[in-house]
């Protein structure tokens, strides 16, 4: 049964490429954070060397795990927020029609293409009006904002894909609006909601602009802030780098080993209906 | 903000109104130009490589089995890691004495220092963005090609076709609809792009890489003119909005034609 072309060694070829491609960097990536910086400077790309964990006791004793904590907390807000939002709002968009929904789809669109630095400003002013500059929940907020539409445009078609019978018949057996939400149409679109889940997760994890510019107390930088402070610097400790880079992909990778078939599955659903 | 004067000292208070002179002032200047060119440069590399890679990736690892879809789990965790990690890794790999060039060292060939001067530090970072834009076009492509009905490729088979006509013939034509909206959403992701500059050259060397959006960061951020900062985040927005309503506008043709 045909189901797919073959293209024999060309095939086998281009697969390994890809794996040279994609794999290569991240074996460096590790090794890297298992070299002191002595042998670095000797041979920067060098792959034969003494291992050492120096660089990961320096790191923790520098606060790493703190850091860490922030992330999470941070990222951890920002997903539970923005799905409380999204979720109804793109159940939502995804069932009542008309001019004002045009309106609001177009609008989320226009917001998803706003490059993050235009809404700096405007959010500093917010938040500064808030009395939420230098605070966690300030990150949260303005990270909310960042990715809300972005989540919603996700998750529509999830909703979009369920048959309108399904919650007529809720309807018909007494449910109310809600309860049919909750009880029915939640249940069905978990993937789609677990999918903007993982990439807002991911998304929030990685942002720094808005840490950076809105959190002043380095107690509370996410470890994206440790990493984003460093670039700029001349003479980058590669190996404290590659380290912090590391430790800050381990959450991702294990958040990822979990959900990879939901992505796979979802992401092109979500981004191309 | 862009149509008003605001600088440090007025920020948290009203903003004077000064219209559309800031807007006239801040795309005439050479800097604007220079960032307009680089962004379309920029633009160009993560949407071409991005979709063609994509193209590519996907058709190669269509037929499934172990190895391919290893392939595809550790693409996709590429697309996955936040720019900041990427940018962070790529930086550090396209170094002066880094991987890449190492790596082309043992095959003789002379040390490219990707990131260090003229236009090549932009097209390294374009390429590095493309890098994670293509497992993103996998997944779409490879969702369309799993769409691609069986008995047309069997017919296909049956009829005596080589598998690159029933590609070239059969099976791109199927994909074009998704080509095009693929194309709608990375234009919109590379043109907002900020991450990657802002990590692997911050724009530099001198304003080599500087995009729209970094120079929109820059001026307000580097040098507090809010105002013009906000004018060319706004002027890239409708940039933007003008090239996806065209876009989208064509589609809808193409599709009812």
């Amino acid at each position: 049964m045909t189901r797919s072309l073959s293209f024999g060694w060309i095939s086998r070829a281009a697969i390994a490429m890809l794996l040279v491609i994609y794999g290569v960097p991240f074996v460096w990536l590790v090794a890297t954070s298992f070299k002191s910086d002595t042998e670095i400077f000797a041979n920067e790309a060098g792959l034969i060397f003494q291992p050492t964990l120096d660089t990961y006791r320096e790191i923790v004793n520098a606060g790493l795990l703190q850091a860490c904590v922030n992330s999470a907390i941070i990222a951890a807000g920002t997903t539970a927020l923005t799905l409380a939002l999204a979720t109804p709002a793109a159940y939502a968009l995804a069932r009542v029609r008309g001019a004002l929904v045009s309106a609001g789809l177009g609008a989320l669109i226009i917001l998803q293409i706003t490059p993050q630095p235009a809404s700096l400003i405007p959010l500093y002013r917010v938040l500064g009006g808030w009395s939420l500059l230098g605070t966690q929940l300030g990150v949260v907020l303005a990270d909310t904002a960042l990715l809300l539409p972005f989540c919603v445009l996700i998750m529509r078609p999830f909703f979009l894909a369920i048959p309108r019978e399904v919650e007529e018949a809720g309807v018909v057996d007494g449910a109310s609006r809600w309860r049919v939400f909750w009880q029915i149409v939640l249940p069905i679109t978990l993937n789609g909601v677990a999918t903007g889940a993982t990439i807002i997760f991911f998304i929030a994890w990685g942002e720094f602009l808005y840490a950076i510019t809105f959190l002043t107390d380095a107690t509370q930088y996410p470890i994206s802030v440790l990493i984003a402070s460093q670039i700029g610097q001349y003479g980058i400790l590669w190996s404290r780098m590659m380290a912090i880079a590391v430790v800050a992909s381990l959450p991702i990778l294990a958040i990822y080993a979990f959900t990879y078939r939901l992505l796979r599955d979802g992401l092109a659903l979500g981004s191309v209906r | 903000m862009s149509v008003s004067q605001v600088t440090s000292d007025n920020i948290f208070q009203a903003w004077p109104f000064i219209g559309a002179d800031g807007l006239r002032t801040v795309v005439g200047t050479a800097d604007f130009r220079e960032a307009a060119v680089n962004t379309v440069v920029y633009v160009a590399l993560v949407v071409g490589v991005g979709l063609l890679g994509g193209l590519a990736s996907a058709v190669t690892l269509w037929r499934g089995g172990r190895v391919a879809g290893f392939t595809l789990a550790l693409m996709v965790f590429g697309w996955a890691l936040p720019g900041l990690i990427n940018g962070t890794a790529w930086r550090f790999l396209l170094d002066k004495r880094g991987m890449v060039d190492s790596l082309l060292g043992l095959v003789h060939v002379p040390p490219v220092y990707w990131l260090v001067d003229g236009r090549l530090p932009l097209i390294s970072v374009a390429l590095v963005n493309a890098w994670v834009a293509v497992p993103f076009a996998t997944l779409v492509y490879r969702a369309a090609l799993l769409d691609v009905p069986t008995d047309i490729l069997a017919s296909a088979d049956v009829d005596g076709a080589r598998p690159w006509q029933t590609l070239r013939h059969i099976v791109l034509p199927l994909l074009h609809p998704c080509t095009l909206v693929l194309a709608v959403v990375s234009l919109v992701y590379a043109f907002k792009s900020f991450d990657f500059i802002y990590i692997m050259t911050f724009g530099g060397p001198g304003t080599a890489s500087t995009t729209l959006p970094f120079l929109s960061y820059h001026l307000a951020f580097e040098i507090y003119r809010y105002s013009q900062g906000a004018a060319v985040a706004l002027v890239t927005l409708l940039v933007v909005l003008v090239l996806a309503i065209v876009y989208t506008r064509q589609v809808r043709r193409e599709e009812r034609a």
